[in-house]
């Protein structure tokens, strides 16, 4: 057995010449020196928080897995936390709280980090309010732009500063980090709150219902990952595509740019891109970890029917509950051929 | 090619022999099912759900399960015994114009070929349904199920074609379809003029499978890659460069523990937010 000597452990690895993502050739070993190299701004957003691991053992071309109960094989160098479950019993989940047990889990082929939003023992208060931008069919990372920038604006105007990361595979996903004393009920209510109130404002680019009939030619917002137990993929975690793309912070003024030259690619990252990034910037998510924001009341985005509107935000209507389906005009839904443009002017 | 049919039209007081061909070929591309590790085909057994130990063929009988786990057997004479007269002949029912037929109720066509001694009444149905624009409507059984089909005219052949049976079509009221809705002129026209800038004569030499020619693409560029594989050895043989990617990993390790990643933030911290408006706590 190869060992790695990490800070004073000995971390067992293996099958370091094992191809992880075939396309590009990216190896285990390539995998784990990712890592390694991010490491530094990686772990403070790990830290104490339960994680579910997410294993490809053959690669991103072969079977996954998802683990919840931290593996009985772990290091005792491994920590865990445990959380009760309403029907089988407590789980064990894994904690990656420094280098050796990141790259034990590494190791295990766990090329995707799924952490909870909250941190140890405080399970059921979120540090962030997060949004997951997925892209329905026929649209893509430009059209969730779009969207995440109405997300902003809108937090914006309740003096709540949000930071966007890519998911690393599609879409996109905004952060507004509290690190006040809030539950989860809290942040899903209001989550769920602008999505909706959104998906009113632009029915014909926003959906904030899961049915995937509905999101044909529209951005998802999915405002249920603010649950205690739903996991979202962390900052700088590689994805199981193709290639070794990495959910990456990114910042504002890139999601206008892409927005504004619809240029999808802009806001692909592969890992040495990301290390390059980190090395010019730092990390742009540093402000996640210690910004403390408090989550605006409800009200300010769902008016009460008795009080007058009592928000601040002037860009708020009096009626925020959307309709059920808005259809667009049919013909927007067909493919238009070029011969079709000369018939605008109809 | 093999006859999938024998047997005759009946028409009248004439009896036409014919076999029966497929009129379709289906270009899918096979693909073998293998074991991972050593390419070994694998193969389907046909086991007994009861001891899991295989049946052979002449052990297998037909059952109608008429309640759960509750079976009734079919024998061949069984079938046999259902419908005789129609099992060896196309019973011609009447003629129809070929217009009348909504062509959803076509379901798959054949060719006839005319047997010994049946060339003339061949000829001659064939030129009196050319002449009458009609096809004829018959009742055929092939292997154990009756089918409708029409004997249509094509060139200097003559098809059959299986026909679904009226009750064997769902109607379009059990879909959830809009009956009225409310359509402005002016996109009627829009969607009118979209239809006539796209018309253009049926032409279906101009469609083909592009998913199988692509994927026939793929096949014959693995072939002359090399990367053809016959059943090889499970054991792979261990690469040897095991040591240096350990001694690899060992040196980022080092090199990042001695190297502070740079932390210029770019964005200076803002002050703390406007607090937003906290009715609900008051």
């Amino acid at each position: 057995m190869q060992v790695l000597e990490v800070n004073g452990c000995s971390v067992p690895v293996s099958n370091l010449e094992k191809v992880m993502y075939p396309e590009v050739g990216f190896t285990k070993a390539q995998v784990i020196d990712y890592y390694i190299r991010i490491a530094p701004v990686l772990m403070p957003h790990l830290h104490d928080r339960p994680i579910t691991l997410k294993r490809y053992p053959d690669g991103v071309e072969g079977l996954f897995f998802y683990e919840k109960q931290c593996p009985s094989h772990r290091p005792q160098w491994v920590k865990t936390v445990r959380v009760p479950t309403d029907e089988k019993g407590p789980i064990h989940y894994c904690v990656l709280n420094d280098l050796p047990a990141l790259l034990w889990a590494a190791n295990l082929a766990d090329l995707e980090l799924h952490p909870f939003l909250h941190r140890a023992p405080a399970m059921e208060r979120p540090t962030a309010l997060a949004f997951d931008l997925d892209p329905g069919p026929r649209t893509d990372i430009v059209h969730c732009c779009q969207v995440a920038l109405w997300i902003k604006e809108l937090l914006d105007c309740l003096g709540v500063k949000s930071f966007p990361k890519t998911s690393g595979s599609k879409g996109l996903q905004i952060f507004a980090p509290l690190n006040t004393a809030v539950s989860y009920s809290n942040t899903k209510l209001f989550a769920r709150a602008v999505a909706e109130h959104l998906e009113g404002k632009h029915p014909e680019a926003i959906v904030s219902r899961m049915q995937k009939p509905l999101r044909r030619g529209k951005v998802f917002i999915d405002w249920s990952q603010n649950d205690d137990h739903k996991t979202t993929v962390s900052v700088y975690s590689l994805r199981a595509n193709s290639k070794p793309s990495v959910s990456t912070p990114v910042t504002w003024s890139e999601v206008t740019r892409c927005l504004k030259t619809n240029r999808a690619d802009s806001l692909r990252f592969l890992s040495d891109e990301v290390l390059n990034r980190v090395e010019k910037q730092g990390d742009l998510f540093a402000d996640v970890l210690t910004l403390k924001q408090h989550l605006p009341s409800l009200s300010s985005v769902t008016p009460n029917k008795h009080r007058k509107a009592t928000s601040q935000c002037a860009l708020l209507p009096q009626t925020i509950r959307p309709k059920p389906w808005v259809c667009a005009p049919w013909h927007l839904l067909l493919p238009i051929p070029t011969s079709f443009r000369h018939l605008s002017g109809l | 090619m093999n006859a999938i049919w024998k047997g005759s039209i009946s028409f009248g007081l004439v009896n036409i022999p014919i076999a029966l061909y497929s009129a379709t070929k289906t270009e899918e591309i096979k693909f073998r099912l293998l074991r991972k590790t050593d390419h070994s085909p694998v193969n389907y057994r046909r086991v007994a759900e009861a001891d899991g130990k295989e049946v052979p063929w002449d052990q297998i009988v037909k059952g109608y399960e008429y309640e759960s786990g509750k079976f009734v057997i079919l024998k061949d004479e069984d079938f046999k015994r259902v419908d005789v007269e129609a099992t060896q002949t196309v019973d011609i029912a009447c003629f129809v114009k070929l217009a009348e037929v909504n062509p959803v109720f076509f379901q798959k066509p054949y060719y006839m070929e005319p047997q010994k001694g049946g060339d003339k009444a061949y000829v001659l149905l064939r030129d009196a349904l050319q002449a009458s624009n009609k096809i004829a409507i018959a009742r055929v059984v092939i292997k154990t199920r009756q089918h409708l089909a029409a004997i249509k005219p094509q060139e200097n052949g003559l098809m059959l074609e299986l026909m679904h049976f009226a009750d064997e079509l769902r109607h379009v009221d059990e879909f959830k379809v809009p009956t009225t809705t409310a359509i402005g002129k002016k996109e009627l026209q829009m969607a009118e003029s979209l239809i006539d800038s796209m018309s253009e004569p049926w032409k279906p030499d101009a469609f083909e499978d592009e998913y199988r020619k692509a994927l026939e693409a793929v096949i014959k560029e693995k072939i002359e890659k090399g990367e053809r594989a016959g059943p090889h050895p499970i054991h792979r043989i261990k690469p040897t460069n095991v040591i240096d990617l350990v001694s690899v990993l060992q040196k980022s390790l080092d090199e990042s523990g001695r190297k502070r990643v740079a932390r210029r933030k770019r964005v200076a911290r803002s002050p703390s937010p406007a607090k937003p408006s906290r009715t609900r706590r008051a």
